[in-house]
């Protein structure tokens, strides 16, 4: 099991391209590229914790490079041997701070203890023998804003994501981090956007009563 | 470390530099779109028949169309919510709103989407000229099919004519497929890959309760204390079940989970008691809980008075190792008293040896069981069902649970699991299999002939009385030349039949005609003489039934690729060139008022009208998540066989199982023996095979070995051995070790205390990776019942490389 370079950001956003298996390198690429024409980032870039706004999108390509598409359940970046089922605990229960080698993001939805039953290893040796031509839908990400400093709406489905602060919280593992950790009551003043969500009661086939 | 999190200063919060300025943020955007562009305009280059629209990829949630749908795998029946985006799967979630599973999925629900996309998708029909496959039209491949089968049929009659289907045929697939069979062709030689999972389930429920599938629900897993998994690694094959039962013992701490297995699994690692025995032995176990509970007065003589008969039947009943075994049982009713009798040989002295298993296990098991205050909840699949004494091990845990009056009651039952999304709702409902017809009926009653007949609108003498031959001896008859020619959907034998060898090279040969509707290319599509590319899952329209009777549905979502068809379709089309296009033609769908799928349903639940398997109308279940049957009057049944609740039952009967009516509506206990199984370890021969599943791949990984998350995260099959087993051999992690039998042999990477630890003298492998074909080694006996092979036991020998 090859363990990813975490010192620097662009091997380890290539790492996870590669074990994707199937992201045209230009898709993370370019952006790069593009960042450090732009002179927004210089080449050899920090840690997780930059706030500027490459870090931002880097930490999202990261994001995006784990999950099949939008809410699917992201792969394990690393190596696991057959850990029992208290060991990914140890560090996704409340998160923890690698440092230089990323962040153990803490779980956001704590009620679910068969963890491998959703998340997957991944050994990046691996030779796919067929292409696979999925592609996942991704969320934009940003919720909308009615007049500026007003609070964002959520932008993405809740389900499974009961922990806001699993994710936006200091040690989660979204690019957003919440300016006001010490506010904890997050769906008083954040709503899901109706439209924006996937709106299940729309649903195709959904009846309105139910069983 | 620094944190970006800017302090709150004064009560003022500071902005971050991201979310003040608009034309970073624009240039993110930019950086975003473009980078999404290049990829997209990459990746259409990449690969032909790739839409130029998906240039952008989809940025808001509200382009994506969610419709609800299901699993399209394991008997769970998850329900799922899938997104779609001009013409392509782009995203799942579990529906909360499905009280199966509440919005949890598992790995293989979760990455599903992606089966649809693997790179060699089938596209167009293929012929075999010349020894290869060539690409051909629909009218080419349906004309040479219709001719073939017809040139069989008119030279050898309809019985040498066979179809195989699947459970994970849709419910209007199988209907297809068994009016085609059954109404047309007059061949009973029709069955399905179940009959490799769920046969032993099947007779067991008949022999014991009159009628196929269980009499409990999922319900009962929010009730029970005591959870008990007879032979069955859960937390990998039915993970969103396994995840209800964690969820119990977290939130109540009280509650037990046992796990009875030759391996410890990643089940084991969350029971409360573990209990290894040895192979085959689980039939001497189950019988010694049932003397603990007699010996101990924990049974209720009452329930076992009003609604229980005591039978014994045939012992030494053979293997099925024979060509063409018939096996026809001689049922004798008995006392409690010589039940109690035949009891006494199974004490836990002399099982504990048996099994190789201290007695005080045996005795916390039966307190268990006994334990007025416990609501047990019993679970079995394959360990139990593809067993040669499986059906016989399916009425060992039902005793139990009728010596103890456990059963019919909430929380406690005997849950029977099923393992395809379909094996209960295609399979075994509609009857795809060679004695059957929907509804429990059967070809061999002329009463359930007349329904038929009635409904087909043929003549009653039209349809074969004869039953046909089960899966493993259809594929005998194919070696024999008694059957010539065989439809193959939805399933790979050539990978999954034991004792494989002998049945490749019978669908190889000359004579044999093989017809093969897939999605990829399989062990079995190698074989075929036409292989016609299939729609899959949400390609089509559809209807799977689960473990716990729920019937459940889902639209067509997306076209299929290329020139892929509907399996219903090609039913049809053959069907129409054989003469029989009369049986598909239906007003309703003439009049554009349903689909053909449609059409099909509502022809087939006429049958289970007033059977008390009643399913439920279809428009019912295009908006409900499902309904559990039998539905009458528009409600659904939790719990079969209790008044209230199932409305066949009597008034005034509290619990009836009415079903059974040559026992007045009473189940069965069967005094069944323990009886040793055809193949021991021997000198030769030293350790125990035992065969199955991992939880990442699907039976014979043709879909999700196609995925790379999937494949990444199981590469490929490796053999499971014990370490005290390796340091004897000398054998190391990672080694090249060959695994042989009698009958073959397969080259396999060792694998010590990885995810599961077998018992010493036992190893396991899976049979999802099809450059690691374990079924060359595996036997093929099965039960003389139920003729489901056992693919857990056989004797092997491990050979270094």
């Amino acid at each position: 099991m090859r363990r990813a370079n975490r010192k620097n950001l662009d091997a380890r956003r290539k790492t996870a391209a590669r074990r994707r298996g199937r992201t045209n390198p230009g898709y993370i690429a370019l952006p790069v590229l593009a960042a450090v024409l732009m002179g927004l980032v210089p080449a050899a870039c920090s840690g997780s914790n930059d706030s500027s706004v490459a870090s931002q999108l880097s930490r999202r390509q990261l994001r995006r490079s784990l999950r099949p598409y939008d809410g699917g359940p992201p792969v394990i970046p690393h190596a696991v041997a057959e850990l029992g089922r208290h060991d990914c605990l140890a560090c996704h229960e409340d998160g923890l701070d690698l440092g230089e080698n990323g962040l153990a993001p803490q779980t956001p939805h704590p009620q679910n203890v068969n963890c491998r039953q959703c998340h997957l290893e991944q050994d990046s040796s691996v030779r796919l023998q067929t292409a696979n031509s999925f592609q996942g839908h991704y969320n934009a990400g940003r919720g909308t804003r009615p007049y500026p400093g007003a609070p964002p709406t959520i932008p993405h489905s809740v389900h499974m994501r009961d922990n806001c602060l699993g994710c936006h919280g200091s040690l989660g593992g979204s690019p957003m981090r919440t300016p006001h950790p010490d506010r904890v009551n997050c769906r008083q003043c954040h709503v899901t956007l109706a439209a924006a969500i996937a709106d299940f009661g729309k649903a195709v086939g959904a009846g309105s009563d139910d069983d | 470390m620094k944190r970006d999190i800017p302090p709150v200063f004064q009560g003022r919060w500071v902005t971050p530099d991201w979310l003040r300025e608009p034309e970073l943020l624009s240039r993110r955007h930019f950086l975003e779109r473009s980078a999404m562009v290049f990829s997209g305009v990459a990746l259409a280059g990449l690969l032909p028949g790739c839409s130029p629209a998906l240039e952008r990829q989809v940025a808001d949630n509200s382009d994506v169309t969610w419709t609800k749908g299901v699993c399209r795998f394991c008997g769970v029946g998850c329900g799922v919510m899938v997104g779609t985006h001009k013409g392509r799967v782009v995203a799942l979630q579990g529906d909360a709103q499905n009280t199966v599973n509440r919005g949890l999925l598992c790995v293989k629900g979760y990455y599903s989407p992606e089966i649809l996309y693997g790179q060699d998708r089938l596209l167009y029909p293929q012929i075999r000229k010349g020894g290869k496959l060539v690409r051909a039209t629909w009218e080419e491949a349906l004309g040479e099919v219709a001719d073939r089968f017809q040139t069989v049929i008119r030279q050898h009659g309809p019985e040498a004519f066979a179809f195989y289907g699947s459970g994970q045929w849709t419910i209007p697939e199988g209907y297809a497929a068994l009016k085609f069979m059954k109404a047309g062709i007059g061949s009973n030689h029709l069955e399905a890959n179940a009959r490799l999972c769920m046969a032993s389930a099947v007779s067991g429920f008949l022999t014991t309760f009159g009628s196929d599938e269980p009499p409990g629900c999922y319900d009962d897993i929010d009730e029970a204390n005591v959870f008990v998994l007879w032979g069955s690694n859960m937390a990998e094959m039915h993970p969103v079940l396994f995840s209800r039962i964690t969820d119990r013992k977290a939130k109540q701490k009280w509650v037990k989970l046992v796990d009875l297995s030759v391996r410890q699994t990643r089940t084991t690692e969350h029971a409360d008691l573990f209990i290894s025995f040895r192979p085959n032995t689980d039939l001497a176990l189950a019988n010694s809980v049932a003397y603990c509970l007699v010996r101990d007065g924990k049974i209720d003589r009452d329930f076992l008075n009003k609604h229980i008969v005591f039978k014994r039947g045939k012992t030494q009943i053979g293997y099925g190792l024979e060509d063409a075994t018939v096996f026809k049982d001689e049922p004798q009713k008995i006392a409690f008293e010589e039940y109690a009798r035949f009891l006494e040989e199974y004490k836990p002295e002399r099982v504990g040896r048996l099994c190789g298993i201290p007695v005080e296990q045996i005795e916390e098991l039966a307190k268990l069981y006994g334990d007025p205050n416990t609501r047990v909840m019993s679970f079995w699949t394959m360990g139990v069902n593809q067993h040669t004494r499986g059906t016989w091990m399916n009425n060992l845990i039902y005793n139990i649970h009728f010596l103890t009056g456990k059963i019919c009651k909430p929380g406690n039952t005997a849950l029977s699991l099923t393992g395809q999304p379909s094996a209960c709702g295609t399979v075994r409902e509609v009857g795809t299999v060679a004695n059957r017809l929907p509804a429990d009926m059967v070809v061999t009653n002329p009463e359930h002939v007349k329904i038929a007949a009635g409904i087909w609108k043929v003549p009653a003498e039209k349809i074969n009385t004869k039953p046909g031959w089960d899966a493993v001896e259809v594929f005998r008859a194919l070696e024999r030349g008694e059957i010539k020619a065989v439809w193959i959907q939805v399933t790979n034998p050539m990978q999954t039949l034991p004792n494989l060898k002998r049945y490749v090279e019978a669908c190889r040969r000359e004579e044999t005609f093989v017809v093969v509707s897939e999605v990829y290319p399989t062990q079995t599509t190698e074989v075929a003489d036409v292989v016609l590319p299939s729609a899959l899952w949400v390609e089509k329209e559809g209807l799977y039934g689960n473990t716990e009777r729920r019937t459940q549905y889902w639209p067509q979502m997306i076209d299929p690729p290329g020139q892929a068809r509907s399996d219903v379709w090609q039913i049809v089309e053959v069907a129409r060139r054989m003469g029989l296009g009369h049986l598909f033609e239906f007003p309703e769908v003439k009049e554009g008022k349903w689909s053909l799928e449609r059409a099909l349903y509502e022809e087939y639940r006429r049958f289970t009208l007033g059977t008390g398997k009643d399913v439920a109308e279809f428009e019912d279940l295009v908006r409900a998540r499902g309904r559990r049957w039998p539905v009458v009057n528009g409600r659904e049944t939790a719990r079969r066989y209790v008044e209230g609740e199932d409305p066949y039952v009597p008034k005034g009967t509290g619990i009836k199982f009415y079903k059974n009516k040559q026992d007045d509506g009473r189940a069965v206990v069967w005094a069944r023996p323990y009886e040793p199984p055809p193949e021991i370890p021997d000198q030769e021969y030293p350790f125990w095979l035992c065969t199955g599943r991992v939880l990442e791949h699907w039976h014979t990984g043709t879909l999700t070995r196609r995925v790379p998350e999937l494949l990444r995260a199981v590469p490929e099959a490796v053999v499971e051995i014990h370490p005290e087993d390796a340091a004897r051999l000398g054998v190391h992690e990672g080694e090249r070790l060959r695994i042989k039998s009698r009958r073959g042999e397969c080259v396999l990477k060792a694998s010590i205390n990885g995810r599961a630890t077998p018992q010493p003298g036992l190893v396991f492998v899976p049979f999802f990776d099809e450059s690691k074909l374990i079924n060359l080694v595996t036997l093929d006996a099965y039960c003389p019942i139920s003729k489901e092979p056992d693919y857990k036991k056989c004797a092997v020998r491990i050979e270094k490389i």
